[in-house]
């Protein structure tokens, strides 16, 4: 049978109402969509952005609070650790490298984050122009807005707060970053003595020794400052469980920044779940209440239906008419839902990516879809019921009466 | 098409209940017949059932009591979905109110019986709608059916009728609300399809179909007798 020259009617005749069931049932799907896009997407951003913090090291507090600023460049107040834990973890066997990570300071809106070129060079590869060579250089992360030969004026603090008097030091951008997709994109990169001399502490070295002009690796247990956090690469994955081991004392807190996102993760997760709940269950209600308006509409045409059977037609040709006409407004609206639920996880994403300095990707994968077919499939069986209940009504009395 | 069937109801009865325990009985027609490409106008005062009587004869509701027999087919012993298969095939059916669906072109009402079995309307069934409504000389790409006047509307509802060729016509006041000169045209296309070999069986007050179809019959109060009804003559 051929349903479509109704069909198209039924589309035409009721064109504004058809306009706001699909978009009902679009926003609907966008939400659910979009929801669960962005949780995704978020996870793996920052997932991604600690992927080079293998282990952390700092005093004992929050793991949240050390883990945000160290690795979000969050402005965030830690406890130190003993500056001569430095010289010790260098001289672990375990241990491949270990950075000092000291921030506190900021340029306008940018986080000025200490630390040591070895680092850098893990976090982001060779940096265009020249790694920093004195105290007063500097790199920029790639989402700075800073190219190389900018004067830069840190100030203590961060924010409108921030002493601008304080320092009396500039900065002078030698290198830039490559993106790294981790908020330190965001961040100025300077050496960690540039940190701790501009704050009047000891800079790692004898000041009245040799060395005491060299920036880097090795640190003098006896002139290194304390330390918010310090980033540690173990030489093997066993390392780094006896690493963790090691500095889990009354002093010291160590711990995997992968761990704690996951424990993020499953309250972020369960939020989602909670959300896409409540998305799917608004999805079956905006169906149902479609669904019933559509019924409503097809009462007024059981006069066309009544002609139809009259000339002929089966139960069936009505039947499938009506389903199909219900299931093209179903599928519209899920087709223009996954289409907006992109596009709004597409806004939120650039939004929060700009907020956090993370790079946010929101993809839709096989979940958002089969979220999607959920829906299809709903609208489907639900679509059924009118298409039924309209098939099996007699022939009317608007006609049977003369 | 298929040879027009003879018509034969016997002792049909239609009845509702009054909403009192009681019963009104709308339809008593002791016999109704038609020879095979015969024709004839049912007249009568309005209330009279006469649509009901066509509902009948289409089995488009099934009688209290008595039977439509075309043919040997006795209506009321088919399923619905027989009864179904047996309009499309034998019954083109016009309604006094044309009922077309507006939102499609005239050439797409007139498929729409086409289209309720064949999930293609064959290419033949298409040049056959577009030759009914050069015909009846509607023009068959006007975009909405809804635009057409009352005349071509009811020329339109006429080729929809014949689109599946069959042998018998039914039509409820197909010249009402029609001005002279369509009441001419449509009177004369009805005439037309009974010189085709179809039967005929037009509920009207029209002089002019009624003298085009040949005989008439007037259902008074539910009962037939033989003569066209004139209005202010008790029957």
């Amino acid at each position: 049978m051929s349903p479509w020259g109704l069909v198209r009617a039924n589309l035409i005749r009721n064109r504004g109402a058809n306009l706001l069931f699909a978009l009902l049932i679009a926003a609907a799907v966008a939400l659910a969509i979009g929801v669960s896009a962005q949780e995704r997407a978020l996870r793996q951003a920052s997932a991604h952005a600690a992927d080079k913090f293998d282990l952390l090291i700092g005093a004992p507090g929050g793991r949240m609070d050390l883990m945000l600023a160290a690795i979000f460049a969050r402005p965030l107040a830690v406890e130190l650790v003993p500056g001569s834990l430095l010289a010790e973890l260098a001289a672990n066997r375990r241990v491949a490298f270990a950075a000092p990570v000291a921030f506190g300071d900021s340029v306008g809106d940018t986080p000025v984050i200490g630390t040591t070129a070895e680092f850098l060079a893990h976090l982001g590869g060779a940096v265009t122009g020249r790694i920093w060579a004195t105290e007063a250089e500097a790199v920029a992360g790639a989402a700075t807005g800073y190219a190389i030969g900018d004067t830069l004026a840190p100030a203590h603090g961060h924010g409108p707060g921030a002493d601008g008097e304080a320092h009396g030091m500039a900065l002078t951008v030698v290198g830039i970053m490559p993106p790294t997709g981790t908020p330190w994109d965001g961040a100025v990169i300077v050496p960690v003595e540039q940190v701790w001399g501009v704050h009047g502490l000891a800079t790692g070295k004898d000041p009245a020794g040799p060395d005491a002009a060299r920036l880097g690796p090795p640190f003098d247990p006896a002139f290194t400052p304390g330390i918010p956090a310090i980033v540690v690469r173990p030489d093997s994955a066993a390392s780094a469980y006896v690493l963790r081991q090691t500095y889990r004392t009354a002093a010291t807190q160590a711990f995997f920044p992968a761990e704690v996102l996951v424990e993020l993760y499953s309250y972020l997760g369960d939020v989602a779940r909670l959300m896409q709940v409540f998305a799917l269950a608004t999805q079956a209600l905006v169906i149902l209440a479609i669904l019933a308006g559509v019924s409503a509409l097809m009462r007024l045409q059981r006069r066309q239906i009544g002609v139809l059977r009259a000339l002929g037609a089966p139960r069936g040709y009505i039947g499938v008419a009506t389903w199909v006409y219900l299931f093209a407004l179903v599928a519209g609206g899920v087709t223009l839902g996954i289409a907006l639920g992109w596009i709004a996880a597409q806004v939120v994403s650039t939004l929060f990516a700009g907020e956090t300095g993370m790079a946010i990707t929101a993809r839709l994968t096989g979940h958002e879809l089969s979220l999607a077919a959920l829906t299809l499939a709903v609208g489907a069986v639900l679509a059924a019921l009118p298409a039924l209940l309209v098939a099996r009504g007699p022939i009317p009395r608007a006609l049977a009466e003369g | 098409m298929p040879d027009a069937p003879p018509l034969l109801a016997t002792a049909l009865a239609l009845r509702y209940r009054d909403g009192r325990g009681g019963q009104v009985e709308v339809l008593a027609v002791d016999r109704l017949a038609l020879a095979p490409g015969g024709s004839v106008c049912i007249t009568g005062p309005s209330g009279a059932g006469k649509s009901s009587l066509l509902h009948l004869l289409a089995g488009l509701m099934a009688p209290s009591a008595g039977t439509v027999d075309w043919g040997g087919t006795v209506l009321s012993g088919l399923g619905e979905g027989a009864r179904a298969g047996w309009r499309r095939r034998m019954l083109g059916y016009l309604f006094q109110d044309v009922h077309l669906v507006p939102e499609l072109s005239p050439l797409a009402n007139v498929l729409l019986p086409a289209g309720f079995t064949a999930f293609r309307v064959p290419a033949a069934v298409v040049a056959r709608g577009r030759a009914l409504l050069d015909r009846f000389e509607v023009p068959a790409d006007r975009a909405r059916a809804g635009d057409l006047s009352r005349g071509e509307a009811q020329r339109v509802a006429l080729a929809r009728a014949l689109i599946l060729d069959p042998p018998v016509i039914l039509a409820d006041e197909p010249t009402a609300s029609l001005d002279a000169a369509n009441t001419q045209r449509v009177a004369e296309a009805l005439a037309g399809l009974s010189d085709e070999g179809r039967s005929l069986i037009a509920v009207s007050h029209d002089p002019a179909l009624i003298e085009r179809l040949g005989g008439a019959l007037t259902l008074t109060r539910g009962r037939l007798s033989p003569g066209a009804f004139r209005p202010g003559v008790a029957a």
